[in-house]
């Protein structure tokens, strides 16, 4: 017998719920983290309804793994937002999904649980998260932003982005190795990142 | 890029293996090297929670209301919770029916809405096929009603299961074995109501296999059968040109 999910329902408790076949606790997720990951695929897409497609199929994709999700290796925010990138990504760039490396959950690791949804703390939560995340990337050198956001919400490569960026190929690494060590200091010191 | 490749080189890469924005090669080098390097592992974790946070940083866009509903309907209809290695998951469309010419079914406004999309995760374990992957097993057994449709004459073999999700407001119809359609022509799906003339409910083509899965945004309240026809395409007609070699009642 399922223990209905509150509003504040840990993702460990999600898990298992989903897991269980709980659609009440694949609804909790989505209005926690739907509509970010549905941002997240306009970013990427800039289509609404392709957007859509992507947001349902990782949706789904989480409702059909839901056994092996295992909260020690990651957030359901984390997971979630990875597999819409992810697939957005392939959508954009034509590719299969076989030509680029699985979903990982440690790319979700230590994503704290903050998100939107019904609680309106936790949109506090999330919205003082936002702000402090795109004042991190502000602070970031214009060619070190734009190297992280090309790889990342245009999945393009290294190569490519030097070659758009007519710079070194040396110089796009360095530049995205220095942009995510910044936003590390700078998200750890206002307590964004969790450590492991 | 040489398998040689010291870790010096490697740690350069890093960044861009975390941003997903290394060549195929590359990232299997990445991969085995930090198989036996725990400072790139910890780099490569570093990197990776500053990542993560990136897209929370992204211009908040709200999602169609309807997005919600597709998904818990859909969710319903595919529970697979077995699968350990999913296939990426197939998106749907039904097209849209053309304008109607009947007085309305009730939900019809609805149905030309749902005309939308369903989606389903395919279960690679399975290799069975899209039939096989609504197979509705976990859905709660009181809210769900299930209807066939049975072929005969042209369509003999072609059969259609029909999943009521009573408390979604969806219906889903999962059609096999459908003939393979002459050039020009769509199968459509009629709702043919309790009393008064069908009305059309959109349009489609089965894959190579014969098999296609329709949603309807709308229960089958006051319906009695549902039933294909093969029409002129691409839009199909507002009345059935045939009698339907294929149906089933329902309700």
């Amino acid at each position: 017998m399922l223990t209905r999910l509150g509003p504040a329902a840990s993702d460990t408790e999600i898990g298992r719920a989903l897991a269980a076949a709980d659609v009440d606790a694949l609804a909790l997720v989505y209005d926690r983290y739907g509509a970010l990951a549905y941002s997240v695929a306009v970013r990427i897409l800039g289509d609404a309804k392709l957007a859509e497609d992507i947001v349902q199929e990782s949706f789904l994709r989480l409702w059909n793994n839901a056994s092996t999700f295992d909260t020690g290796k990651g957030s359901l925010r984390g997971w979630l937002l990875t597999s819409v990138r992810n697939r957005a990504i392939d959508q954009l760039r034509g590719r299969g999904a076989h030509e680029r490396r699985e979903l990982d959950l440690e790319n979700a690791k230590s994503l704290p649980a903050a998100g939107t949804g019904a609680d309106p703390w936790r949109d506090v939560a999330a919205g003082i998260e936002r702000d402090v995340v795109r004042d991190a990337l502000a602070r970031l050198p214009v060619e070190q932003k734009q190297a992280v956001e090309l790889a990342f919400y245009g999945g393009y490569t290294y190569r490519e982005i030097a070659e758009i960026s007519r710079v070194p190929l040396s110089t796009v690494k360095g530049r995205m190795r220095l942009a995510l060590e910044k936003l590390h200091s700078y998200l750890e010191g206002k307590g964004i990142l969790n450590e492991p | 890029m040489s398998p040689e490749r010291n870790h010096e080189e490697i740690e350069d890469l890093l960044a861009a293996f975390v941003l997903d924005a290394t060549d195929p090669e590359e990232d299997e080098l990445v991969r085995a090297h930090l198989e036996g390097c725990s400072t790139c592992t910890s780099t490569v974790q570093r990197l990776r929670r500053s990542l993560g946070a990136v897209p929370l940083a992204a211009e908040k866009v709200s999602p169609p209301q309807r997005l919600r509903q597709q998904i818990l309907a859909a969710a319903a209809a595919s529970r697979q919770p077995e699968i350990a290695a999913p296939r990426r998951a197939r998106i749907l469309r039904l097209r849209p029916p053309r304008a109607r010419l009947w007085p309305a079914a009730a939900g019809w406004r609805s149905t030309a809405a749902a005309a939308a999309i369903v989606a389903f995760a395919l279960g690679a374990g399975l290799g069975l096929g899209i039939g096989r992957s609504i197979a509705l097993q976990s859905a709660p057994a009181s809210g769900v009603a299930q209807y066939s449709l049975s072929g005969s004459g042209a369509m003999s073999g072609a059969q259609g299961r029909v999943f009521e999700l009573k408390q979604q407001g969806l219906t889903l119809v999962e059609f096999s074995n459908l003939p393979e359609l002459e050039a020009g022509k769509v199968y459509e799906l009629w709702l043919i109501p309790r009393q008064g003339q069908p009305a059309p409910a959109g349009v489609f083509k089965p894959d190579p296999g014969g098999s296609h899965v329709v949603v309807l945004a709308r229960n089958l309240q006051g319906l009695s059968a549902l039933a294909v026809t093969a029409e002129a395409g691409p839009d199909g007609t507002s009345a059935p040109s045939e009698q339907p070699q294929l149906i089933g009642k329902v309700g």
